[in-house]
């Protein structure tokens, strides 16, 4: 594939992905909070009746007749028999992806806890991408000391396993999404930092920068006019594959039930709570899996397309 | 050579030490204690304070980490309160299999990526290039405990052909020497295999890159014009220098790999390091915690190490510089 079309291709997977989980959710027929009684762990591509009842209830079963006046909703382990008058309305919604154990709607669900994964990753890379430009700016410029203090934490920060330390710090604390946010932007920016100073130092032997510098241009606007937009390619492109990497984190500690809380849908979670069920259902665990490697594909291969060289790295 | 071994060594040991003693802060910054986790509806505050005395748990923050820092320095870790045993010996019974899991993911991870870049750099843009780069694109993006619990589904459930989970079969330990060995592997395959496709798709994507790039190269066409046959300028001109690059990525890939394999261990109950830490990190139990992480860092920082002065060995050039 040619770099110019990996890029097209991973801002499509992308793009698709943000907005089926931002629009999706609106254009689904209304499945409410699922009906664990009639509807649990149907496959793809059911097709159930919605009652909506009089107390504010909503049944779903892919199985209602109407019998004398009384609705009859069949479920695997139960059938209730509902007198007419109860129901309230009557719609009908296709399963794309199935139901799981509580009888939800698994592509809502999907989308919902899309929308977390993706704001997750969002709001952590900013983290990172912050950090990682400032220490990385900083040690470029801040004088032999502070490259060495920085560069030294950064290599030691790079030897450790992430991940354990992740599980570690999310064991011990049970961290709500914010802390969790910033806590997978606090280890993912040291690359970034790396790259950053890397490019800054080789920028430094350029003219103009000689120039700038010549004319007295202090630090702040060395920093944002000068070293900021050069920056601009590189870092891009190692943003999106550190983001694919934040994905994968979260996914893993939302699997290992230390990352989103359970009581919020996240597709790390779903894979979890699919694998517990998965003789009984295996689109519970396929599904959010295959969303999960859309997203960091996609990714990947706007990293891909960023790099000029059309040199994939690792 | 030696003398920068053993520089690089010593420097090591303020890292592994920096590490610890953050675990440390950590630990002793999350709420609850060991005590508090015993799940015992019964045990009454003051008998869970006296279990805080008997561990030592009562103490000052800095006393604790004093007492501990001076016990590691003996070689004494400590005793884990979860397993009412040395930690020492808790993590010598852990090491192992962790060892041979992450090893033979790192062999897959390097034979297999090698294998593939050179299969798909053969006619690059060919079908096989193709698929290759594709399929290598998938694994990167998928979780390796996603690709766990599908490999259980279709190898163990489905078709039977392996175990799902665990180390060795409950009959283990009748067996004869080598049916035994055939059992260790016969379990050792779903989750290496697991490890080493997930390396496996980075490494043979760089790989790829980079023997093209050293394919276009001068030297290429010069052995090319002197009439070398194809399989050899690929198997012995281009992958030498591609190499060089893997050795770094190897050591950059250690740290993923142990984490990888925390993960792993958990889905195949894997008796190894990742159990311990994790049972360790949900009881407190902190000797085990300080101990597993202690190890853990020596270990990847050891492997950078290694991998540094493996790049000295196979790259000529680099040793001037130091």
């Amino acid at each position: 594939m040619k770099t110019q079309s990996r890029l097209v291709w991973g801002v499509a997977g992308l793009g698709v992905l943000v907005l089926a989980c931002g629009l999706g959710p609106f254009l689904l027929a209304d499945t409410g909070d699922g009906d664990p009684l009639h509807a649990s762990l149907l496959p793809p591509f059911s097709r159930v009746i919605i009652l909506e009842l009089t107390d504010g209830r909503t049944l779903m079963s892919p199985e209602v007749t109407t019998e004398s006046g009384l609705y009859q909703v069949r479920g695997p382990r139960s059938t209730s028999s509902i007198p007419s008058d109860n129901v309230t309305a009557q719609t009908g919604a296709l399963l794309w992806l199935g139901s799981d154990r509580f009888g939800r709607d698994v592509l809502r669900r999907l989308l919902e806890g899309g929308r977390i994964s993706l704001a997750v990753a969002a709001l952590g890379i900013t983290i990172a991408l912050v950090v990682g430009l400032f220490v990385g700016l900083a040690a470029a410029t801040g004088g032999w000391l502070a490259d060495a203090v920085l560069m030294r934490t950064v290599d030691a920060l790079l030897a450790f396993p992430m991940l354990l330390l992740l599980i570690l710090l999310s064991a011990l604390f049970r961290p709500g999404p914010v802390v969790l946010i910033a806590v997978l932007g606090l280890s993912s920016w040291m690359g970034l930092a790396r790259l950053v100073r890397g490019q800054v130092l080789s920028l430094r032997t350029r003219s103009f920068i000689q120039a700038a510098k010549v004319a007295g241009t202090r630090w702040p606007r060395m920093w944002t006019l000068h070293y900021l937009p050069n920056l601009k390619a590189p870092v891009a492109q190692d943003t999106a594959l550190q983001m694919g990497n934040l994905v994968l984190a979260e996914a893993t500690l939302s699997f290992l039930g230390l990352g989103i809380p359970a009581t919020l849908p996240s597709w790390g979670g779903m894979v979890a709570d699919g694998q517990r069920v998965m003789l009984d259902g295996w689109w519970l665990s396929v599904f959010p899996g295959l969303a999960i490697t859309a997203l960091v594909i996609s990714l990947a291969l706007i990293g891909d397309g960023l790099q000029k060289s059309g040199k994939a790295s690792a | 050579m030696k003398r920068i071994a053993l520089r690089r060594l010593a420097a090591l040991v303020p890292l592994v030490w920096l590490v610890a003693t953050l675990t440390f802060v950590v630990v002793q910054a999350a709420p609850g204690s060991y005590a508090d986790t015993i799940d015992n509806p019964r045990l009454s505050p003051e008998t869970r304070d006296a279990i805080r005395a008997r561990y030592g748990l009562d103490r000052s923050a800095g006393e604790q980490y004093l007492s501990w820092l001076g016990a590691v320095l003996t070689g004494d870790l400590g005793t884990s309160f979860l397993y009412r045993e040395p930690v020492s010996i808790v993590l010598s019974r852990a090491l192992p299999p962790t060892l041979l899991l992450a090893g033979s993911g790192l062999l897959l991870t390097l034979v297999l990526g090698l294998a593939l870049a050179l299969a798909a750099v053969r006619h690059p843009d060919g079908w096989a290039d193709r698929v290759i780069t594709v399929l290598s694109l998938t694994l990167y993006g998928v979780p390796s405990f996603w690709l766990a619990g599908m490999l259980i589904l279709v190898f163990s459930v489905s078709l039977g052909w392996f175990p799902a989970s665990h180390m060795h079969s409950v009959n283990a330990a009748r067996l004869g020497g080598l049916a035994s060995l055939a059992d260790l592997l016969h379990h050792l395959f779903l989750p290496a295999i697991c490890l080493g496709l997930v390396g496996a798709a980075g490494t043979t994507r760089y790989v790829r890159a980079t023997l093209l790039d050293v394919r276009a190269s001068r030297f290429m066409l010069a052995a090319r014009a002197r009439g070398i046959p194809d399989h050899r300028l690929l198997l012995v001109h281009a992958l030498r220098p591609a190499l060089l690059p893997v050795v770094t990525l190897l050591g950059l890939a250690l740290p993923v790999l142990v984490s990888g394999s925390v993960v792993i261990e958990t889905i195949f109950s894997w008796p190894g390091m990742g159990q311990v830490a994790f049972s360790a990190a949900r009881a407190r139990d902190i000797p085990l915690i300080l101990g597993a992480t202690l190890i853990g860092a020596a270990a990847v920082v050891l492997g950078n190490l290694v991998a540094d002065l493996l790049y000295a060995v196979v790259d000529p050039r680099s040793r001037g510089e130091q």
